[in-house]
């Protein structure tokens, strides 16, 4: 019976680990295919797309509700009209203000650092933590076990041991 | 003279500091019981001289003393006292002096309750409370340039004659409370960290410090909890964007400290249980604390522009100075202990509540570390691109996604794994029935998602549905535990279930407390994932009678009103709100337009919001002229903001209850620790 539940916790570290691998590596693959919300309307493509200028705590164009983004809106509206493409409107604004006003951040050029970073966070942490349990766990079922229980039993007061033992005999 | 008494009691503390660094040194090296003591004293003097420095503060404001600068760059005449009081912490300066000030009481305050204690162990923790205090009197003293003594005069007896007034934005009740409490969690963390430090320097690195230093610890926690908490509601009703949270380095600076203390919260219970990860918890606890320095040092030195920044002078430098020695030398001090830092014990399996807490604990640093980056990759992106950038939201939200989702998971399985060994009938016995019942939930969610088409959305969905999936599973089993626990003390004790339950917590108010947090942050999950996953946002120009439609509700602007109040006036406009039709509320959405001199007029949102069960229907009005009622009659058109934030209530709710069960964990009497003799 005991050799059968050792088994099968066995198996269920196996199934555990491959559980954790594809749970914890599977999920860290997700955002790379992060659609996001669907943006049919233009112009709340747009006015998501970039900060308002007015030195509120950056907000977009669109969720800003002082006179700046009013009339920045009002702008976008009439240049959209016009013909003018998001992206050409989105360029001329954010060479007026500043790229810092860019409310998008795609992963492209030197931005896909900032992206890969976290993930490579997660993954490489997920493996360091994987390697001390490892090595903790490696420590209990090696020879070394003896060593170092030896070297634990000395780190101890002996004479708060026998105490406890004391202690607990007479509980 | 309040200026003069307060700017001198300055430099007294800053000799007071200095002299206990020195007295406890000495004492300690040479184990002289007086010099200790003196050591102490000089503590509490420091403290003493602080107050009245703050109390001399406080008298200027109180009194319009507008000679004196920091109030009369903070306060005005018109400004109710309140807010005259919350301009101690507005600015620089001030909030510095503040923030020294808690460090102060705090370390008198650890003086009185360790007074009897005959071990070493507080007195080694003082010094590096002292090195804080000394610290931080430098920084208000007006010697580093960019920051001056707040209690400084005008140069040539000059005055400003009414007071330039805090901003409009902060003279909000919310404003006036955050900040303070957001301090006590940052300042509050220096004891426990005094306490990893002091445990370095003498040696005594057993599990001493750890226990002496958790209801600090508890506290800072509840302390940052309920202060960043306020922060997001304050920007939730006073900055008109419908949202709580940013991702703001400033707000960023403050979620980070707290996510390392609740690593630390859970890392510390295997070193207690199994004498394991000693390097670890003091890692934890002094990176805790170096963030909230490093905090200080992103709001204060400019190198990162938020709208929380107060970017003045050379300060950052000696920020980043203080933060870089520390580390240096706490590194020398675990070199040099790192034989009786080794852990006692070792993993027995996999499947353990020791792996689960390293596994949280690797989630929190992680999110901690991903925060920092997002936080600082303005500076790193500028340096090689030579552009400037902002991290928008949506990067944080996209990288914290799943770490956060994972540490949902294991807040369900912390609490009810095993320690040592997941054994076959433990699993059974407590896995089966949560996992079960989340499956059964997921079917409503998915059929929901469906039905109001959201399944398009895909990712979105599949982030929907692990939230669910994870929170009911966490729930339950919770739940479970606290049913199986209660359930058995009402039949030993032969009382209700509900006596067993209340007697379950009193026995063990560290663990269910523990679980009622848990509870707790469920609760804000759903809240996040409704509130910033499915909000809705309708902006439109209306002019008088016209309808704003948004989910089932229809908006109506019926009039404009004004309003007047002390220092300011309200200028706003009524809607009608119908649900499907039918009336059921106004609502008035305002603009507010303060009065002071030397600032002109500037106007605030005054958000309406409504709660309709969990979810908020929340109205921002854009620009309206003073004279609203006028202005809309004339047929002239007004611009709104609307919002449908779904759960939103829950965010609130959810930290309530995580407060609730911190109390509760705070009050355990386990405080067992004796010291009578000198280790």
């Amino acid at each position: 019976m005991k050799k059968t539940i050792n088994t099968t916790l066995r198996q269920m570290h196996r199934f555990g680990n491959s559980l954790s691998f594809v749970l914890f590596y599977g999920l860290s693959m997700l955002p790379i295919y992060a659609d996001d919300r669907i943006i049919e309307d233009p112009m709340i493509e747009l006015s998501e797309s970039v900060y308002c200028p007015c030195g509120c705590v950056r907000e977009t164009i669109r969720a800003c509700v002082c006179g700046t983004a009013q009339g920045i809106t009002l702008e976008f509206q009439t240049r959209l009209q016009s013909g003018e493409t998001i992206e050409g409107i989105r360029e001329d604004y954010l060479g007026k203000y500043g790229t810092q006003f860019n409310a998008v951040m795609l992963a492209q050029g030197f931005n896909i650092v900032a992206y890969i970073v976290p993930f490579f966070i997660l993954i490489a942490g997920l493996g360091i933590v994987s390697v001390i349990i490892a090595r903790l766990k490696q420590r209990v079922k090696g020879p070394v076990r003896a060593t170092l229980t030896k070297v634990d039993l000395s780190k101890f007061n002996y004479q708060q041991v026998e105490d406890e033992l004391e202690r607990y005999k007479r509980d | 003279m309040a200026s003069e008494i307060g700017q001198a009691t300055i430099w007294l503390s800053a000799f007071s500091a200095l002299w206990a660094i020195g007295m406890l040194a000495i004492g300690l090296r040479n184990r002289n019981n007086n010099a200790i003591i003196s050591g102490r004293n000089g503590v509490v003097a420091t403290f003493v001289l602080i107050s009245i420095a703050v109390a001399g503060l406080i008298y200027g404001f109180l009194t319009d003393d507008f000679s004196m600068r920091y109030v009369a760059e903070g306060s005005s005449y018109y400004q109710p006292v309140l807010y005259k009081i919350a301009a101690l912490w507005g600015k620089m300066s001030g909030s510095l002096l503040f923030w020294l000030w808690l460090i102060a009481l705090f370390g008198t305050i650890f003086v009185w309750r360790n007074r009897h204690t005959k071990d070493s162990l507080a007195d080694y923790a003082l010094i590096p409370i002292s090195v804080v205090m000394l610290f931080f009197t430098i920084l208000v003293s007006g010697l580093i340039r960019g920051v001056y003594n707040p209690l400084s005069r005008f140069p040539n007896g000059g005055a400003m004659p009414d007071g330039a007034g805090m901003n409009p934005l902060l003279q909000t009740p919310s404003m006036a409370f955050h900040p303070p409490i957001l301090y006590v969690g940052f300042v509050s963390l220096t004891i426990p960290f005094a306490f990893a430090v002091g445990a370095l320097i003498s040696g005594r690195i057993n599990n001493d410090w750890i226990i002496r230093s958790r209801r600090w610890t508890l506290f800072s926690w509840l302390a940052l909890t309920v202060g960043i908490t306020l922060g997001g509601n304050w920007a939730y009703r006073e900055l008109g964007w419908g949202g709580y949270w940013a991702w703001d380095p400033v707000e960023n600076a403050s979620l980070m400290p707290w996510l390392l203390c609740t690593a630390y919260l859970h890392s510390v219970m295997i070193q207690e249980k199994r004498n394991m990860l000693k390097v670890w918890n003091i890692i934890l606890m002094v990176l805790a604390f170096e963030f909230t320095i490093l905090g200080t040092f992103i709001t204060r030195s400019g190198v990162i522009t938020s709208v929380h920044a107060f970017a003045e002078g050379d300060i950052g430098v000696y920020f980043l100075s203080f933060i870089l020695l520390s580390l240096f030398i706490i590194i020398g001090l675990i070199v040099s202990r790192w034989e009786k830092l080794k852990s006692l014990n070792w993993l027995e399996s996999f499947l353990s509540k020791e792996s689960v807490f390293v596994l949280n604990n690797w989630l929190l640093i992680a999110l901690t570390l991903i925060v920092l980056w997002g936080t600082l990759w303005p500076i790193i992106s500028e340096a090689v691109t030579g552009q400037k950038i902002a991290v928008p939201e949506e990067f944080f939200n996209k990288t914290v996604i799943i770490p956060g989702l994972m540490l949902l998971f294991l807040t369900g399985v912390g609490p009810i794994i095993s320690w040592r060994k997941l054994t076959l009938s433990n699993l059974k016995r407590v896995f089966t029935k949560p996992i079960i019942l989340a499956l059964i939930l997921l079917i409503p969610t998915i059929s929901y998602l469906f039905l109001s088409g959201n399944i398009v959305v895909k990712v979105r969905s599949v982030y929907t549905v692990l939230c669910v999936f994870f929170s009911v599973f966490v729930l339950v089993a919770i739940a479970d535990e606290f049913y199986r626990g209660g359930k058995l003390r009402s039949k030993r004790h032969e009382i209700s279930l509900l006596g067993g339950f209340f007697r379950l917590i009193g026995r063990n108010k560290r663990r269910y407390g523990g679980y009622i947090v848990h509870v707790g942050i469920v609760i804000v999950y759903i809240g996040i994932m409704g509130s910033k996953g499915y909000f809705l946002l309708e902006s439109k120009s209306v002019t008088n009678g016209q309808s704003i439609e948004i989910g089932k509700y229809q908006l109506t602007l019926k009039r404009g009103f004004e309003e007047s109040h002390p220092n300011f006036e309200l200028s706003g406009a009524e809607f009608d709100i119908k649900r499907n039709g039918k009336y059921i509320k106004t609502m008035q959405p305002a603009r507010g337009f303060y009065f002071q001199a030397g600032q002109g007029e500037q106007d605030t949102i005054e958000s309406a919001i409504t709660h309709f069960g969990l979810n908020d229907l929340y109205i921002a009005l854009g620009p309206l002229p003073q004279d609203a009622s006028d202005y809309v009659s004339r047929g002239e058109p007004v611009s709104v903001q609307v919002y449908h934030n779904p759960l939103i209530s829950l965010v609130w709710v959810g930290v309530a209850i995580m407060v609730v069960g911190g109390g509760v964990s705070m009050f355990e009497k386990n405080y067992k620790y004796n010291v009578k003799t000198d280790a």
